[in-house]
């Protein structure tokens, strides 16, 4: 089947002159002094969604020219060159050499001939330039995999044809013959796997190109099976895809010869998935070693669903927190510069007002998207063309707004200093304090709200995680432990972490205390789920209460703090080497991620981040007591169920579960099904306060305008949970 | 019935690419402008397979692989990295976060096929 590329091409064009329009007025917009890592973020992923997709639609010198592009500023962002003006320069060049190319390839005009190579030049020119000025980003991106173009090296497949099936001479003189060219090495030989041979040509002279090569490898090689490409392009066909199945002992060997595919269908089974994987239950001692191998091990980010250890995540963390630390290190100066002449005070009620008028204003817009969404978009160009501006301008507007009420964190670090040193002395150990990306900023709202929480986790990594100097000396540590706040924006999102190298949690107390609790565990529970027991109320292994934090309420309040605040927390702990706390927070409080359903003809927003999955249930999954269907049975699980057209006195509604939609969602570690009649869809909502408006609503926790104008009510997960486990006294 | 397939991507031109080219091939494809939008849109539903851009405004790829794997339903869901980088660390990353695999882009619509049928039938 062969399908028709062209037939994208219209909405290629649109997105990739979209990309270049925000991506130059990103560049202008940029400071050099302190330029900000969301901005050079965004003006990387424009140039690397351009490159993506002309790659894809087969536009070679859109894509030539993005690459190099990509690559400088990547460097960038990562904070290994430090952007001038004559990079902005070259790169606003560069901006229009692809605004030519796109109106050539649309039609409307002609690209300069030579414009690309000039403009490739130029950019490269940039590249080794800072490389040679700045050594350690050529210690960071001297493979060659990332080197711009390297047209003297080739990967070169191929599968032998029969006739040469006596193999080892016909490869010898191929080897050889290749050899003539330049260095040759041998990648892989044929496998069972994978039954080609793969060579890399390097330090080829210029007149080898990939046709010469070809009739070369054509002599002994089946024609089809022949792949050569330049190398860093990735097209050599094995290369292009992968599958992350092969068990841990070849797994080098795996990526070293081309990610080649292993046979794969268990991959989809559930039931083998564990054995043929074992993605999915962390084995403790593979973590343990990994992280002690890594000098940054403590910081591990090892989610629930993975076993392999991964440094590379790490990294990127890191390579923020270098930005970030940038920053921090000029803010002083730019504060002292800056002074009183170039800030203003307002009232926090003038800026809220702003935020609410903006948010009417998205209403509006939404409005009136949906009013044209009908319309054909050929006849009405122009409108169309407005009504993109108009999202667009919004949406700028609604951030610049939203980023007034933005706030360093710093307010909230700048207390735990005194904090820690006082703590420590009372419980007599010593106790260093880091921070790291104080600058990072967040919305005051989320500041006021996120000091008590904090103070809970520092409090109990003082307290529980750093032992005492002498336990620390005999575990081979410095008597001094180190207790990390980190904070840094991560897609969307505020990230703090609060990091200790103390004992770890105690994976078998924290077992014992549960079981002793009365709450469901089993040995076979991993990791992630037992550090996660320490959220439970009324949970605290401290073998005796410490005026600090050993009461055994706090962690269960600071979970609940955090979700009610659209957040999340994690854990991550290795005994012996340390635990972090990462609590991820939203940007904002005035927009939320929103599922929207029907019950009845109201709409009503669930919050994202309370959502497990939704289902239509069949009969056999339904459970009654007493008469009453009330329980769902859902992945081993039964789920207690909460009708939302009962709890709100809805008529005309589904009645029977089987008809109607369950949306399973979790919130203080409850989990329930809420039961609805269908999904409408996924919006971001601008939160509308419910009891400054009108009263408090039992299940409501606020409300919003839809893009019809009508209100939609945002439900209080937590509360119709705590319904749910009320309601049901039977099943308690 | 069908096999359903979520494709999240930021880009319409691809989004619309994939779309077409795994309908055109029998499946049923759903998808979503960025990992947020995926993340929400995987809720509404379970799919047989996830197709992943890695960078993406507001979530990217390797986010989304993460927040979907902790998803009970999604233990086990096939999921694939659409990327134009095939370097050791992304492959690292990728698996460390869970996914199953990766395909490099610029891949052109057979390429696509092949590897969606070899993971999903």
């Amino acid at each position: 089947m062969s399908i028709d590329m062209s037939q994208f091409y219209q909405v290629f064009f649109e997105e990739t002159s979209e990309h270049l329009a925000s991506m130059e007025s990103l560049l202008l917009g940029l400071d050099l002094g302190e330029p900000d890592a969301e901005q050079l973020n965004a003006i990387f992923r424009a140039a690397h969604s351009i490159k993506g997709s002309a790659g894809t639609f087969g536009f070679t010198d859109l894509a030539e020219v993005t690459h190099i592009l990509e690559n400088l500023l990547d460097r960038i962002r990562k904070g290994e060159l430090a952007p001038t003006e004559a990079m902005i320069d070259a790169f606003l060049a560069a901006g229009d050499v692809l605004k030519d190319l796109l109106a050539a390839h649309r039609g409307e005009g002609e690209a300069a001939p030579g414009a690309v190579a000039a403009i490739c030049a130029r950019l490269s020119e940039l590249t080794t330039d800072s490389a040679s000025t700045t050594p350690v980003a050529v210690a960071a991106t001297g493979s060659p995999a990332i080197a711009p173009v390297s047209a003297a090296g080739y990967d070169i497949s191929f599968m032998l044809a029969d006739a040469a099936q006596d193999g080892a001479a016909a490869i010898a003189n191929l080897q050889a013959e290749l050899g003539a060219l330049g260095t040759l090495c041998l990648i892989a030989s044929p496998g069972a796997a994978d039954p080609a041979w793969h060579l890399r040509l390097t330090g080829a002279a210029d007149t080898a190109d990939t046709a010469s090569l070809r009739e070369i490898v054509e002599y002994v090689a089946t024609t089809d099976s022949i792949r050569i490409a330049a190398i860093g392009s990735s097209a050599v066909a094995d290369e292009a895809y992968g599958l992350f199945d092969q068990d841990d002992n070849n797994a080098e060997a795996a990526d070293d010869s081309f990610g080649l595919f292993e046979p794969l269908p268990e991959a989809a089974a559930p039931t083998a998935a564990d054995d043929a994987f074992g993605l999915f239950e962390p084995l403790p001692e593979a973590a343990a070693t990994a992280i002690a191998d890594d000098s940054f091990g403590l910081f591990e980010p090892l989610p629930a669903a993975t076993t392999a250890a991964a440094p590379a995540p790490e990294v990127i963390v890191e390579r923020r927190v270098a930005v970030q630390e940038r920053v921090d290190r000029r803010q002083p100066a730019a504060n002292a510069k800056g002074g009183a002449d170039t800030s203003i005070r307002v009232g926090v009620e003038r800026v809220d007002q702003l935020i609410n008028l903006v948010g009417e204003l998205v209403i509006t817009q939404a409005m009136l998207a949906q009013a044209v969404a009908d319309i054909d978009p050929v006849k009405h160009e122009r409108l169309m063309h407005g009504m993109g501006q108009l999202e667009r301008n919004t949406r700028d507007l609604q951030e610049s707004v939203m980023s007034i009420r933005m706030m360093p964190i710093s307010v909230v670090f700048g207390r735990f200093p005194r904090l820690v040193r006082d703590l420590s002395q009372k419980l007599g150990k010593q106790v260093e304090l880091k921070t790291v990306g104080e600058s990072t900023e967040l919305d005051k709202g989320l500041i006021e709200r996120i000091s008590d929480p904090l103070n809970h986790l520092v409090r109990n990594s003082l307290d529980h995680g750093v032992e005492m100097p002498e336990a620390r000396v005999k575990a081979g540590k410095p008597a001094t432990g180190t207790i990390t706040l980190k904070a840094y924006q991560q897609s969307g999102n505020v990230v703090i972490e609060v990091g200790d190298d103390g004992a770890g949690l105690n994976r078998s107390r924290i077992l014992a205390k549960a079981s002793e609790r009365g709450l469901p565990v089993s040995d076979g529970m991993s990791d992630q789920e037992v550090w996660l027991l320490i959220f439970e109320p009324g949970f605290s292994t401290a073998e005796s209460v410490t005026e600090v934090s050993g009461r055994g309420v706090g962690m269960d309040v600071v979970k609940r703090n955090i979700t009610a605040m659209g957040g999340r927390v994690e854990i991550e702990s290795v005994t012996g080497v340390g635990t972090r706390m990462t609590v991820r927070l939203p940007l904002t409080l005035a927009i939320l991620d929103g599922m929207s359903v029907a019950v009845g003809a109201e709409t009503y927003i669930i919050p994202l981040g309370y959502v497990i999955e939704s289902l239509q249930p069949s009969r056999d999954m339904i459970k009654s007591i007493s008469g009453v269907e009330r329980l769902i049975h859902v992945r081993g699980e039964y789920l207690p169920v909460v009708a939302l057209y009962e709890v709100f006195n809805i008529p005309g509604t589904v009645t029977e579960l089987d008809r109607g939609i369950l949306v399973v969602i979790e919130a203080d570690g409850v989990k329930a099904a809420l039961f609805v009649d269908a999904l409408v869809g996924q919006h971001q909502v601008v939160i509308k306060n419910l009891e400054a408006n009108y009263r408090r609503v039992p299940g409501i926790s606020g409300a919003t305008i839809m893009g019809s104008g009508h209100v939609a009510l945002i439900l209080d997960v937590a509360a119709l949970a705590g319904m749910a486990r009320n309601a049901l006294p039977a099943a308690a | 019935m069908a096999k359903t397939v979520l494709t999240v991507d930021d880009s319409a031109s691809i989004r619309q690419m994939v779309a077409f080219t795994l309908k055109s091939a029998g499946y049923e494809v759903t998808d979503a402008v960025d990992g947020m939008d995926g993340l929400g849109k995987a809720k509404t539903k379970t799919f047989d397979l996830v197709l992943t851009d890695q960078n993406m405004p507001r979530m990217d790829g390797l986010t989304l692989v993460k927040s979907l794997r902790a998803l009970a339903q999604y233990k086990t869901v096939p999921i694939l990295m659409l990327t134009t980088e095939s370097s050791d660390t992304m492959k690292t990353q990728g698996r460390a976060a869970g996914a199953t695999g990766w395909l490099v882009k610029p891949f052109d619509p057979q390429k696509l096929i092949e590897v969606v049928k070899k993971v999903i039938g």
